[in-house]
């Protein structure tokens, strides 16, 4: 069996790849939908560690999956040790370019740099990569701001690492606006509160952890405790005041200018 | 239209008795329970894992489905020489072509469903988590897989069933790569060469636009708007790519 007339099967072809084009915008308007996930069909052109396999998945509609292979493959690298660290940080950034919305992804990695390899780099390096944890927190963000997981994790690095309790504040709050965010949370404010010398927006912030829970022993003795302390507020005041100026002088060495962290992530 | 109905009665019928697609749908229900069994590796992420990995694993296979079911409408029925007897009838070429491809979506539909009940119900025992809403990756995946069979359909009118196939998982990794061929066509240096970029873009299937899995497996909402604009987008191409398969089998010679 053949084709009877190539001829004339062109002339019924010319209207159908018109149609085509018609589709085209069609095509244009689900790319151009402000809810189509287009983070997630970005083209990824230096995926790193995935090998042939995975650049061929990724033209196959298979992204998930590789995700979830680069996943278990920073599981591996952990458990290598201090030397597979450094191999993680390019896997993590892979998954987190895949799959933008993979919060746990975000959190590992930025936990992983401003932690581990914090840890792990050469002294002068040592502020670089807890910068570069700060700016993929805000990356992760970025993606999901209605996510309260990114917020906590970023104010914590502020306050924990940094001792810089200032700029975690307004992090806490925003991270308590989010939805399903618990009421630990509410203490890390107050504590951030605390730490600034802001009593009586802490002790407004525990009230009002109180006022959610009544059983809340934490919130209860802290409202507790600085109803005590106020009346030795001149020497307590002094003390913080104190422990603040040698916390922020820990924070300010520690600080670095956004064009210095190690690779790119704007 | 009668035809068209008792054609596709008689190819879903037919489909559902052949032992390849009851190895391929068993095959993937027992892919779908095994990657339960792997959860262990990735604490703390179960869900995610188990979704993807089932979303793929039913992407993978409804391909594999798509594909067979694509060339087993026309060929073997050419070399059989049963279409013979079914066109001497009054029956047109294009409501034989038509009906072939109705009950190959039927057939299609019915086991992307029954392979996403299964996922929910594994997903429901063993996590104790209900999503529905994975059913809303199932409906895009569904799309590109409607347009794939008629890809493969509207080639083997013409071609063999090895040429067919080959052609299949071509249009699918081509359709995977229109991100690829987009941004090549916005760095273009000429003219014509963004010229031949954007029209490939503009005919090739757009696999992409219509996967969302990962977007609903992270729990971000789809809205009704959207999944219309890619039913158009999936229902039309499908539509196009018909009647090229019809004007091409209308073409042979028989």
């Amino acid at each position: 069996m053949k084709l009877a007339s190539h001829k004339r099967a062109r002339w019924f072809i010319v209207p159908a790849v018109a149609v085509l084009i018609v589709l085209y915008p069609v095509q244009r308007s689900i790319e151009r939908d402000p809810h189509y996930p287009k983070e997630y069909n970005q083209p990824i052109f230096n995926i790193r560690d995935g090998g042939t396999v995975a650049i061929m998945a990724m033209i196959g509609g298979f992204r998930p999956l590789v995700v979830n292979l680069l996943w278990l493959k920073v599981d591996e690298y952990w458990h290598v040790g201090a030397s597979g660290w450094w191999r993680i940080v390019p896997v993590l950034q892979s998954i987190c370019e895949m799959d933008p919305h993979f919060i746990d992804a975000w959190s590992t990695f930025a936990w992983h740099c401003a932690w581990n390899i914090y840890a792990d780099a050469a002294d002068r390096d040592k502020p670089k990569w807890v910068q570069t944890g700060i700016n993929v927190y805000k990356r992760g963000i970025y993606f999901n701001p209605d996510r309260y997981e990114l917020y906590k994790d970023l104010a914590w690095l502020y306050q924990d690492k940094l001792k810089d309790f200032q700029s975690a504040i307004p992090i806490w709050q925003e991270a308590l606006k989010k939805p399903g965010a618990p009421m630990y949370l509410r203490h890390m404010l107050a504590h951030a509160y605390e730490c600034t010398w802001q009593v009586d927006k802490a002790v407004a912030t525990w009230k009002e952890c109180l006022r959610r829970d009544p059983r809340d022993y934490v919130a209860r003795s802290a409202v507790d405790w600085w109803a005590e302390q106020t009346k030795t507020k001149g020497q307590l005041n002094a003390e913080l005041l104190r422990i603040l100026v040698r916390e922020n002088q820990i924070r300010k060495s520690r600080r670095l200018p956004l064009a210095e962290q190690p690779f790119a992530i704007k | 239209m009668r035809s068209i109905f008792i054609i596709a009665r008689n190819t879903v019928s037919e489909a559902l008795s052949r032992i390849v697609l009851q190895i391929i749908l068993v095959f993937a229900l027992l892919f779908l329970i095994i990657g339960f069994f792997f959860t262990f590796m990735t604490p703390g992420e179960e869900d995610k894992m188990l979704k993807d990995l089932g979303l793929t694993a039913i992407t993978v296979f409804g391909l594999l489905l798509a594909i067979y079911m694509g060339v087993s409408l026309i060929q073997p029925e050419v070399e059989r020489r049963t279409v013979y007897a079914i066109l001497a009838k009054p029956v047109r070429r294009l409501e034989f072509l038509l009906g072939k491809y109705c009950g190959a979506v039927v057939v299609l539909a019915l086991s992307l469903a029954i392979m996403g009940v299964v996922l929910l119900g594994a997903l429901y025992l063993k996590q104790q988590v209900w999503s529905p809403a994975l059913f809303t990756a199932l409906l895009g995946t569904f799309f590109a897989l409607m347009i794939m069979t008629a890809l493969v359909m509207m080639i083997s009118t013409f071609a063999s069933s090895l040429m067919s196939i080959v052609a299949g998982f071509l249009f699918w990794s081509m359709g995977y790569s229109q991100i690829y061929v987009k941004q090549l066509a916005e760095h273009a240096d000429n003219v014509a060469s963004r010229g031949v970029l954007e029209a490939l873009h503009a005919i090739l299937p757009n696999f992409t636009n219509l996967d969302i899995r990962p977007a609903v497996v992270d729990g971000l909402a789809i809205p009704v708007v959207l999944l219309g604009k890619m039913a158009i987008y999936g229902i039309g191409y499908t539509i196009v790519v018909i009647a090229i398969a019809a004007i091409l089998f209308n073409e042979r010679e028989m």
